[in-house]
């Protein structure tokens, strides 16, 4: 009578291998693979974006607008996560601070809040550029990029 | 360590801002999570033993949570109508306008009773615990 173990070891053993290099990969990687930054998610859904123009902006002319309004998009929402970075590791060592003070604080969050508006301002003058380089029927297939792009940068 | 910092940063952390609406408050996920205030209070709880002074701290760390709350509340909505907005192709600019300038001021209103209540907070702890509950990991 064959032994049942036996010939359920080749399937065991292929199992075991894959959960080994499963974890030695998410050891070496820690997870990334299924943890994306913001600024990756950002950088996908705006490649999305920009891959979405050609299939569904066929004039030529608008289609080439539409694509310098995202990739302007993309170095204003990359700008605005350097920004959100390096705020929130000054407001991290100020915060440390047991004498720091009121005034000090709020410069630093009255500072972040306004090179953050400045952006703010840029980024909807794109988005504006993107509406004006587009048909309704256009941009109802393209806003959901946009969107994920925005949400992920706000992250 | 690690988890120390996080958990006295996450309260700092609220004043963060995103990028069309201002303060992270339900935006930026985990930045003032349940289990962060959770952590917190247990931090606390093991360090200031004085009932008084663990009441008073109580009050704070509520008004804390509460605020959060509030602001995250807020941004939702906020967020959900600008994203509407954005999608439709017929949105006026002064629909943004408006928008944002609501943003700002309630932004701004959070930000100072964040900014009170985190020197409400400061008052009520010694340096020490104030250090041990706050101090970056990198120092």
């Amino acid at each position: 009578m064959p032994d049942s173990r036996s010939s359920c070891r080749p399937a065991y053993r292929a199992a075991s291998r894959f959960g080994a290099m499963a974890l030695v990969v998410g050891l070496a990687t820690g997870c990334s693979a299924w943890h994306h930054t913001p600024e990756q998610k950002m950088a996908h859904e705006l490649q999305a974006l920009q891959q979405a123009v050609p299939q569904h902006v066929t004039d030529p002319a608008r289609a080439a607008r539409l694509s310098e309004a995202i990739r302007a998009l993309d170095t204003d929402l990359t700008e605005f996560r350097r920004e959100f970075t390096a705020m929130r590791e000054d407001l991290r060592d100020a915060n440390a601070r047991p004498d720091v003070t009121r005034a000090e604080l709020e410069q630093l969050i009255d500072g972040y809040d306004t090179r953050r508006k400045a952006l703010r301002t840029r980024v909807l003058a794109r988005h504006a550029e993107m509406i004006a380089a587009t048909t309704a029927d256009e941009w109802s297939a393209l806003a959901k990029h946009e969107r994920k792009a925005l949400s992920a940068a706000m992250e | 360590m690690h988890r120390r910092t996080q958990r006295g940063q996450a309260l700092i952390l609220i004043f963060l801002g995103t990028l069309l609406l201002g303060s992270a408050a339900g935006g930026a996920h985990g930045l003032f999570s349940a289990h962060q205030r959770h952590q917190l209070r247990k931090h606390i709880e093991a360090t200031v033993t004085d009932p008084v002074r663990r009441e008073a701290l109580d009050f704070t760390l509520e008004a804390m949570e509460r605020e959060a709350a509030h602001r995250a509340s807020e941004q939702a909505a906020l967020e959900k109508e600008l994203f509407d907005a954005m999608a439709r192709h017929d949105t006026v600019p002064a629909v943004f306008d408006q928008l944002t300038a609501r943003a700002d001021t309630s932004n701004a209103a959070s930000n100072r009773t964040v900014v009170d209540l985190r020197f409400q907070l400061r008052a009520q702890l010694t340096d020490a615990q104030w250090r041990s509950a706050f101090m970056p990991e990198t120092r």
